[in-house]
């Protein structure tokens, strides 16, 4: 059977990569007396993935994997067991059966708190970057070219309350903005830098399954 | 270095995290971790390269384990930070500090640094100097951990003396409970550092010279086998569960520095072997398990180890590492693992002249057999290791590699057919003497030598289907300055640090300049230092340790050696009288 776990990434273990998250997982669950599906093939490979893959660094209230286990135990059983066996950092937010198309594939949008010092107007910040038609910004990436984003054609909400920026960012083929190019951009507008404090990462929105879909 | 709270080190600790490349090296926290905050006393405990491979190393999990099942300790994990760490925490005023509970590793009571190879000795260093505390250890006060050594390099304290305040001679599950003691029985530095003195198995350069002797675990029992060790996170150069099946190896190979210092032969019964592996991989969620030792194919209990274990978990894979060249222990690993594709056999030599010298009793017959065998199993990738600049070495033993090579391209090719998918790696080290072997008197190979065969290697070697590779001349001459050296070759490793050298193990680390300097400005050169021969009659740097293994008996195989002559294993052979067994400590086979 295939579970979605939602869980957090705090503390410590925001500094896991990507890779290390999903091995994490992983010997959590075989440590917790599971063993897990195998993908068919010549080099057969736990079947799991992650929705959305987080940067090093970044905190999260919301991540989702679906794993495959080889056996079909309830899944408050596998949440309990989970929970008692993951390191500091990695927290059980609720395991559940994975009906449909796994999480990765129905990417809709994702949502961030962006903890701020409030140094600086935000709120006109905010009004002028949602006025705008086109933020356009630099993305560097080791070992390739600079690329000029659209950022503002991603961001479907943003909002300022003390002390933090609430974003949503669609995930679309397009691909999607950065947390930290969206504070930028927004503290730009009026001629500022951010100081970033904490970067949480607060919900991944899937699109529904399409009816008939159902595995 | 102003004293920070631990809250205010945590938040600059995580600023920096933000800033470096894998952060995970430095986060601890992982599965099976111990913290133990009712512990009155810090030990600190520190492989002295990365993360990935300091996890990796069984003797510290063995350590980890011994010193936090006592109440009163608590060993805490320490690796050298990789060089854009320790740039960001000197810039940032970040003392060192451990894993788990990311204290200053200067608050440690001991700190203890492993000695796996020569080339972390610089780094050593590093750790010493990130953590605050004074690199020699004349200049430490009374608020500095002692810092103490161990590991198969402390065999040769000389180059590493100014350094530690302690070596540790040899296997710690008994011996190390007397270096505990001696902490816990409280007074000050000196106090501590004099009941230290008075161990056997202990060196305190500050104290009055005598000889000591090495520690040996003659019991060997598998209650001292860590079954819940911490997992690493997935960085780390190996990630599986592993149990020691034996220790030691009486095949005396001349150049195996390890082939002494681990003797005699010790072997855990088939059923204890199975237990602590079942348990241990329960514990961790490993999915692989290794049969760790010298030589796995040689331990007596194999077949019944590896069918017990299978009998268990029939999924598993099971890796034996180290065997002896050979079809039948070729065919053994085969079938207890079928995942893997490759496998790696090491003749060491390519030919049998050069067999008898090195005491490596295997006949090309045997390294034919097992190429064969190899191919036959399903395997499609072959990893062959050999090693250059072995003494009295000709033309004929480098031409030999390159034979080798092609001939086992051509197994392949008649048995997996012309047009088969497969691939033969030849791998090729540089020989380096090491202490307490029948070679340490013998000179390295000249730098313009290896280079030399390595040239030629690289143009008579075919590409087809074969790939050599040849490491690194330069780091191979600095292993060979290093191991052998003495009190001024402490002088030279403080200068290359202070030059800016570490990771001297990473090709992409090493500052070769700095080495060079170093060792020019005392007096001296990488070079004369690797390829110092001794007489019979010289003093050696490491005489003052002493190994159990007779310098008469090491003198003996050398002549031997010099004869073309191999010498017999004592567990099939008869005593070849290599001193190491006394009293309780002998060959311990369970049949």
């Amino acid at each position: 059977m295939t579970y979605r776990i939602t869980f957090a990434v705090s503390r410590r273990a925001r500094f896991l990569s990507h890779l290390e998250t999903v091995d994490t997982l992983l010997s959590a669950l075989r440590r917790g007396g599971y063993d897990i599906a195998l993908s068919q093939g010549m080099k057969p490979k736990p079947v799991i993935s992650l929705a959305l893959p987080r940067a090093v660094g970044v905190e999260s209230e919301a991540e989702l994997a679906d794993v495959r286990l080889a056996t079909d135990p309830d899944p408050s059983e596998v949440a309990e067991r989970l929970a008692r066996e993951l390191p500091d950092g990695l927290d059980v937010i609720a395991v559940e059966e994975a009906i449909g198309k796994p999480a990765s594939s129905r990417l809709a949008a994702v949502s961030y708190r962006i903890e701020v010092a409030d140094n600086l107007d935000w709120d006109a910040a905010c009004e002028r970057f949602m006025a705008a038609d086109e933020i356009t910004v630099t993305r560097s990436m080791l070992g390739k070219a600079d690329k000029r984003v659209d950022v503002r054609m991603f961001c479907s909400s943003l909002e300022h309350r003390p002390g933090r920026l609430l974003v949503e960012l669609e995930l679309s083929d397009r691909g999607t903005a950065r947390p930290e190019e969206i504070a930028n951009a927004v503290a730009a507008q009026v001629g500022a830098t951010p100081d970033i404090e904490r970067l949480v990462r607060t919900a991944i929105a899937l699109r529904d399954a399409p009816a008939g879909a159902t595995v | 270095m102003l004293q920070m709270t631990q809250q205010l080190l945590d938040r600059r600790i995580e600023a920096v995290l933000e800033t470096v490349q894998k952060p995970s090296r430095y986060i601890g926290g992982e599965a099976n971790q111990v913290l133990k905050p009712t512990a009155t006393s810090l030990v600190a405990l520190c492989y002295p390269d990365a993360y990935e491979v300091g996890i990796s190393n069984q003797a510290l999990q063995i350590l980890y384990a011994q010193v936090n099942a006592r109440d009163e300790f608590a060993a805490e994990r320490v690796y050298c930070p990789w060089p854009d760490m320790g740039d960001a925490m000197r810039r940032e005023g970040i003392p060192l500090f451990t894993l788990e509970s990311w204290r200053p590793v200067r608050e440690a009571d001991l700190l203890g640094i492993t000695l796996q190879a020569e080339l972390t000795y610089s780094n050593v260093l590093e750790v010493l100097d990130l953590s605050g505390i004074p690199v020699r250890a004349e200049d430490r006060g009374e608020d500095d951990p002692i810092v103490i050594a161990g590991g198969p390099s402390a065999s040769n304290p000389a180059p590493m003396a100014p350094f530690f305040d302690a070596f540790f001679m040899g296997e710690s599950e008994e011996a190390f409970e007397l270096v505990l003691d001696a902490m816990d029985a409280g007074g000050g530095r000196a106090a501590r550092l004099a009941r230290l003195a008075e161990l056997p198995c202990v060196y305190v350069p500050s104290a009055a010279p005598r000889p000591v002797e090495r520690a040996i675990y003659a019991e060997f029992g598998i209650e001292t086998q860590p079954t819940r060790v911490v997992v690493p996170y997935s960085l780390a150069i190996f990630s599986r569960a592993s149990v020691e099946v034996m220790r030691g190896c009486t095949r005396g190979c001349r150049f195996c520095h390890a082939g002494t210092w681990y003797r005699p032969v010790r072997e855990r019964p088939a059923d204890e072997v199975i237990r602590a592996g079942i348990e241990q991989l329960s514990c961790t969620g490993y999915d692989e398990l290794s049969l760790t030792s010298l030589a796995t194919s040689d331990y007596t209990d194999v077949i019944a180890a590896i069918e017990g274990i299978k009998a268990e978990r029939p999924e598993l894979h099971l890796s034996l590492p180290s065997n002896r060249v050979d079809t039948g222990p070729v065919a053994m690993t085969a079938a207890a693992n079928s995942r893997q594709s490759s496998i790696t056999l090491a003749p060491e030599a390519a030919t049998q002249r050069m067999r008898d010298i090195i005491c490596k009793t295997i006949t090309g017959e045997m390294i034919e057999g097992a190429i064969e065998a190899a191919f036959r199993a399903g395997y499609t990738s072959l990893k062959t290791y050999f090693m250059i600049g072995l003494p009295r070495e000709t033309h004929a033993e480098v031409q030999g590699i390159v034979d080798l090579g092609i001939r086992a391209r051509e197994i392949g090719r008649e048995i997996k057919g012309r047009g088969g998918r497969f691939s033969v790696h030849v791998s090729v080290s540089n020989f380096v003497p090491k202490p307490h072997t029948p070679f340490q008197w013998e000179g390295m190979s000249s730098r313009d030598q290896l280079e030399a065969k390595q040239t030629y290697m690289r143009r008579a070697m075919p590409t087809r289907q074969i790939r050599l590779s040849m490491h690194d001349v330069r780091t191979s001459m600095l292993e060979g300055a290093l191991s052998r050296g003495d009190g001024r070759t402490a002088t030279v490793i403080e200068h290359a640090w202070r030059n800016g050298a570490r990771f001297d193990a990473w090709t992409e680390m090493f500052q070769e300049r700095a080495w060079h300097d170093a060792f020019t400005a005392e007096g001296t050169t990488m070079d004369a230092e690797a390829t110092r021969e001794f007489g019979e009659w010289d003093e050696l740097p490491w005489d003052n340790v002493q190994s159990g293994v007779s310098t008469e008996f090491l003198l003996d195989e050398w002549q031997q050696s010099k004869a073309d002559r191999a010498t017999g294993d004592c567990r099939w052979d008869g005593c070849a009288d290599c001193g190491a067994c006394f009293g309780p400590v002998r060959n311990k086979l369970v049949r």
